[in-house]
């Protein structure tokens, strides 16, 4: 179980929203404390801590410069905290040297040896180490990336998948108490990642071992953590189990880089037992209470795209539904599964919709006027003094 | 045989290119002029050279005066009378090698890994490495013997610690013939490591301290095994022309440091004695020649050949 104290008076206010946190027991296979990383007066990683129990996989998600691979590299030892403390097994390795810590890392460029063969790169840890039987461990290693026969071979003379599996080899063949994995499948290209992905969830449940993934790929992360610690701007925006993430996003910055979110800025009126009550433009939307991370003022009422229903206007909306009224169609994108909708409700703005393209679902046109709706309890608050447009990637949608 | 190959090339990374290239090949006009150059100024001369190697002297003749004949006594006639020098440069050459490597790979790698993030530093220091060549290889040398001369400060230094004793000297002895040999060509073992180093990627020596591998372990089983091939082309850039080097011995030793280029040089300019010049250079050539091919096959970068 993974769980998040940030210190920061934002998010000590969003802690109200409630997040697992159990009190563990035993020693965190990884144990991060008030970390911080200046390069100069860049401020990488800001105070950030982090807590990992042995046998999970986490990935930390973000934009490239939001300081994960920086975080990443602290773990290893290949960058040395300006400030805070680094604890593997409940031991304080801060000051450890990286060659000396209980931690092995597939690197982004994979950074296999060219003088050595693949069977030579997977044992290197091995012999540092002197650990036997050498070979039986090697060719377990090879065995568990299905890389057996091309042992013999050098590293030049592999694909991007095989080189892949060998940087994988060569780091679990040790079995580091954390396996550091930053942006391993960053250059294969989609089928590839797509298995690989699914392979190294394979291989982590089968040797048991602690991974922390660093990737910007909202996509891998969600398929293969346990945990997702969601980072931006050398901070933790939020740390949870993937589908929580994505229903129930703390920032806005988490709820448009995980997927998309519509936000519709608001202020809340008052309570209506466990929902807020709040006003947008001449709308009212009802926001479950434990969905919320404020409950008075100005807040941004979000709702994921495929969660909204178009409700044809000869139709009434069902109850227990937030509806925002009429809207028009400006745009239909036919995507196969799906059909990706934009309706302009005049007063609000765009929203973005997705249907599955279900037999039972007709498709609406360009120019239709449709009602827009969805249940109550799949709407979310945020703050509302934050930016809606954070974390939003242009095109995306 | 392209031992600059260490400088441009070389790394198992590059290996592959040239062979695409030939495949592609329409560009074989392109090693024309050089083929021509190397046809008229290496292979015919060398030519002409085994050839004189085995011309005769006949009874009578003028000093100078050769008859061309198939003379394979040449050979066992030069090797017995000068197998002492010949045995004696590749001694030299030998131990100016290893000192140039012992010097000059720590130079490479201040150079090539130290200062990697501060560009001007190291222009300045290659710059510094490069220097020396501004002036004649020759000019520098005497100015060696100058300053390493009998009443020069640097002997009277010595002696005033102890160092040198009362009667010893610096010049003409071999200690200094090889500081000679070492102060010449270490550019040539320094530019080629430099190449080389300046390409090491330094996530491998993250990879190498992730894998528990101390920096020193790193440097031994990844940094310095990676670099072979600029160590391979260093030493024999420096090996090959110090063992047939004769201005160091010639200016800085005496009569007990003759290396076999001051054999050769002798005999062909000053006792006009062409046959034995031409096949001691033979000899000296096929030695060199069966040293580097066993030395690269051993060390494993016979891309290098």
């Amino acid at each position: 179980m993974a769980i998040l104290t940030q210190v920061n008076s934002k998010t000590k206010e969003r802690a109200q929203a409630p997040v697992p946190v159990p009190e563990p027991s035993g020693a965190a296979a990884l144990e991060l404390r008030r970390v911080r990383k200046e390069f100069g007066s860049f401020v990488a990683v800001e105070d950030l801590d982090l807590r990992i129990e042995p046998g999970e996989f986490v990935a930390l998600l973000g934009p490239s410069g939001c300081g994960k691979t920086t975080t990443l590299r602290m773990v290893a030892g290949l960058e040395q905290p300006t400030s805070g403390t680094v604890a593997i097994g409940g031991q304080d390795v801060t000051h450890v040297r990286a060659y000396r810590r209980p931690v092995n890392t597939v690197f982004q460029s994979y950074a296999l040896f060219p003088h050595l063969t693949v069977a030579e790169n997977v044992a290197f840890g091995l012999r540092r180490r002197r650990v036997k039987p050498l070979a039986a461990k090697v060719a377990e290693a090879l065995e568990l990336v299905e890389m057996e026969h091309l042992g013999s071979r050098k590293p030049t003379q592999l694909s991007g998948g095989q080189a892949q599996r060998v940087a994988l080899a060569r780091a679990l063949v040790n079995h580091p108490q954390v396996l550091l994995l930053d942006e391993p499948l960053g250059a294969l290209d989609m089928k590839l990642r797509k298995q690989m992905q699914l392979e190294l969830k394979r291989i982590q449940t089968e040797v048991g071992l602690t991974f922390v993934h660093v990737t910007h790929d909202q996509e891998e992360a969600m398929t293969m953590a346990d945990w997702v610690a969601v980072m931006n701007k050398g901070r933790i925006e939020q740390i949870g189990a993937p589908e929580e993430l994505y229903s129930r996003p703390h920032t806005v910055f988490v709820a448009n880089f995980l997927g998309q979110s519509n936000l519709l800025p608001g202020t809340v009126t008052g309570t209506d037992g466990d929902r807020i009550v709040v006003q947008a433009d001449n709308v009212s939307l009802a926001v479950p209470i434990d969905r919320a991370v404020r409950t008075s003022g100005s807040v941004l009422v979000g709702v994921r795209p495929e969660k909204i229903h178009l409700v044809p206007v000869d139709q009434g909306v069902p109850a227990g539904h937030n509806h925002v009224g009429l809207g028009t169609v400006t745009d239909v994108s036919f995507m196969g599964v799906s059909t990706q909708y934009q309706v302009e409700v005049v007063g609000l703005g765009t929203f973005g919709v997705f249907t599955q393209n279900l037999a039972s679902e007709t498709t609406v046109g360009v120019g239709t006027q449709v009602n827009l709706a969805w249940e109550v309890e799949h709407t979310f608050g945020l703050d509302g003094d934050e930016d809606a447009s954070e974390g939003a990637l242009d095109g995306e949608l | 045989m392209s031992l600059l190959a260490g400088l441009g090339g070389g790394g198992a990374g590059t290996a592959a290119a040239p062979k695409t290239q030939a495949r592609s090949g329409h560009h074989w006009w392109l090693v024309g002029p050089g083929l021509v150059y190397l046809v008229l100024f290496f292979v015919l001369p060398v030519g002409v050279m085994l050839v004189t190697s085995l011309y005769v002297r006949q009874t009578g003749a003028e000093v100078g005066d050769y008859t061309p004949a198939l003379h394979w006594q040449n050979y066992g006639v030069a090797l017995e009378s000068f197998w002492r020098q010949l045995v004696r440069s590749l001694g030299f050459a030998g131990v100016a090698t290893l000192v140039a490597l012992a010097i000059g790979y720590p130079m490479a790698y201040a150079i090539a890994v130290r200062a990697r993030h501060r560009k001007l530093l190291q222009g300045l220091l290659l710059v510094l490495v490069i220097a020396p060549f501004f002036t004649s290889f020759i000019l520098r040398t005497i100015a060696w013997k100058q300053i390493l001369a009998d009443d020069a400060p640097v002997v009277h230094l010595l002696k005033a610690v102890h160092v040198l004793p009362p009667d010893g000297r610096l010049t003409a002895t071999s200690f200094v013939v090889v500081c000679g040999l070492v102060y010449n060509f270490l550019p040539f073992m320094v530019l080629p490591i430099y190449a080389n180093l300046e390409r090491l990627d330094p996530r491998m020596l993250e990879a190498g301290a992730d894998l528990y591998a101390s920096p020193f372990t790193t440097f031994r089983k990844v940094t310095f095994p990676l670099s072979m091939p600029g160590v391979v082309s260093g030493t024999l850039l420096v090996f090959i022309p110090a063992s047939g080097d004769y201005v160091n011995s010639s200016l800085l030793g005496n009569p007990d440091t003759v290396m076999i280029g001051q054999v050769v040089d002798q005999r062909f300019t000053k006792l006009l004695d062409y046959p034995t010049a031409a096949s001691l250079s033979a000899i000296l050539m096929v030695i060199i020649l069966a040293l580097v091919i066993t030395y690269v096959r051993r060390s494993g970068t016979e891309e290098l050949l």
